[in-house]
């Protein structure tokens, strides 16, 4: 077994349990046991004989748990007292090993992502990615892509201590909020859809996080973000 | 009723929406629609942009296509996808062609070359034509599946205009021809330069006497010895019988020596084929390799 397959098995087997964290945290039905894999259990699943891991192999798919689907449901209204169906579903991950990802990669993809009825694709991308192929990202939808780029996911950032740990409010927890102080969304202090934060949580337009910060003086303490 | 309102009448009339509409509010609800406008069109063309791109990412229509020789309608349908490009969407398609394994020409077939040696840099050897050799990034050779595929491209990208699509006002463009359109120019690095006309011949002899006087400077030759400047000098201007004249800016059908076309003209002072040669060692020269 070579050495440099193996640090690329070490590099990937982090990238893949970010990822799985990342899917955990959104609300996607996972175990802990299938993210806490050894190396050596990933290695035996996703590397060749020669050292090498398989991206291929890697690729898995997750459902939305229940409390995840009541988060993304519309509240009933006098109006509409049958709340539509939830604006979340399956989602596909897959990992790409090619030098660069252009155009045709992510098509294919998202043309996958399409047939197989999936409602969110997260493509992870070992090489670059070209700007023109992320320009297709908002003439897929109503499919929703998201591209990372392995390097992104080598640490998982929300376990930093410094970063405070970001929940996303649900359409009726967010109603309340801007009844309760009396505010419209747009009067809330924002947060990118690209902040690393929000990116880890597939934050959407629209959105609202409630950021919890721990501060020596006055314990824990809230604040809004809405996502532009 | 409507409620009545306890503010101050402005001079404005509160309720604009009414049909006299104050002419203020008409000229600022004009300027708004105009820049939505503009600012329509210019997402428009990017879009337009985009699907020609990926459009081109599926030419050649057929696998055995020969970039040399490439199908009439293969041709139209490039022309006309290209057109709107400005120089840096012509980069972005080579980039992608080379996500997608696909040398950089749009009308080539072939995957890019890739050797497997590894190194940053390579050596372009000189070809025959007259072009020295070049040092070049090995990234910069894997874009292509050959140097022609290279030249062929480089000829397409400098004819694109590079004013943005939804600012070109009459239409989007010229006509952009390909190197199979003119055979000859296959065979030189010479490329078509848009909008530049020719020089008064009269004032690009004057230009080119100061020009290899400067140089003869620069070089530290003497006026006396035997080099480019005297060759150029007036008496040479005898021996314009030995060719036609030829008119300024067109091509010489056995004219090998367009390489040193300047700004789109080629310089012809009816130099002996000789001199020719001599010009050309001390360009290479120049280039100090
Ligand atoms: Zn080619």
């Amino acid at each position: 077994m070579s050495e440099e397959g193996g640090r690329e098995a070490l590099k990937l087997w982090r990238v893949w349990r970010t990822t799985r964290q990342m899917c955990r945290d959104r609300g996607y039905e996972i175990m802990d046991n299938e993210i806490d894999v050894s190396l050596d259990e990933f290695k035996h699943h996703y590397c060749e004989s020669n050292g090498y891991p398989d991206r291929k192999r890697m690729a898995f798919t997750l459902r939305p748990s229940d409390a995840m689907m009541a988060k993304y449901t519309d509240p009933p209204t006098p109006r509409h007292p049958e709340p539509g169906p939830p604006a979340i579903g399956t989602v596909f991950v897959e990992f790409n090993g090619d030098e660069t990802v252009g155009i045709k990669q992510l098509r294919t993809f998202a043309h996958y992502i399409d047939e197989q009825h999936h409602y969110t694709g997260i493509f992870i991308a070992a090489g670059k990615i070209s700007p023109s192929a992320l320009k297709i990202i908002p003439t897929v939808l109503p499919a929703i892509l998201e591209v990372f780029k392995e390097d992104e996911l080598l640490v998982n950032i929300t376990m930093h201590e410094l970063v405070p740990k970001h929940v996303l409010l649900s359409k009726e927890e967010k109603a309340k909020l801007l009844e309760r102080y009396r505010l419209k969304e747009s009067q809330l202090p924002r947060i990118q859809t690209t902040d690393p934060v929000a990116k880890y949580l597939g934050l959407r337009r629209g959105q609202v996080v409630k950021i919890i910060r721990k501060s020596e003086t006055a314990g824990r303490y809230a604040s809004y973000r809405w996502a532009i | 009723m409507k409620p009545k309102s306890i503010l101050k009448k402005s001079t404005n009339s509160s309720n604009s929406s009414s049909p006299p509409v104050n002419p203020r509010d008409q000229r600022n609800l004009d300027i708004a629609l105009h820049h939505a406008r503009l600012i329509q069109q210019q997402k428009d063309a990017e879009a337009q942009i985009l699907e020609a791109l990926e459009a081109l990412l599926e030419l050649p229509s057929s696998p055995q296509a020969d970039p040399a020789h490439p199908s009439e309608g293969d041709v139209v349908q490039f022309k006309s996808l290209i057109t709107p490009f400005q120089p840096s969407d012509y980069d972005s398609l080579i980039e992608e062609r080379h996500a997608a394994d696909l040398c950089g020409y749009a009308l080539c077939p072939r995957p890019p070359k890739k050797d497997k040696l590894g190194g940053k840099m390579r050596i372009v050897p000189g070809s025959s034509d007259g072009s020295p050799a070049r040092i070049v990034p090995r990234s910069q050779l894997e874009i292509w599946c050959s140097e022609d595929c290279a030249r062929r491209a480089l000829y397409v990208k400098v004819q694109l205009n590079e004013e943005p699509a939804w600012t070109r006002r009459g239409g989007l463009g010229t006509d952009i021809s390909l190197m199979v359109d003119q055979p000859e120019a296959a065979h030189t690095m010479a490329l078509p330069i848009r909008s530049k006309k020719p020089l008064p011949e009269d004032l690009v002899q004057e230009n080119m006497s100061q020009d290899m006087a400067a140089l003869a400077l620069e070089r530290g030759e003497k006026p006396t010895s035997g080099n480019p400047f005297r060759l150029l000098s007036s008496d040479v201007a005898e021996k314009m019988s030995v060719k036609p004249p030829v008119a300024p800016g067109s091509h010489g059908k056995n004219d090998t020596s367009t390489h040193s076309a300047i700004e789109g003209y080629e310089p012809k002072t009816g130099k002996p084929p000789i001199a020719n040669h001599k010009v050309d060692e001390d360009d290479d020269q120049d280039w100090g390799i």
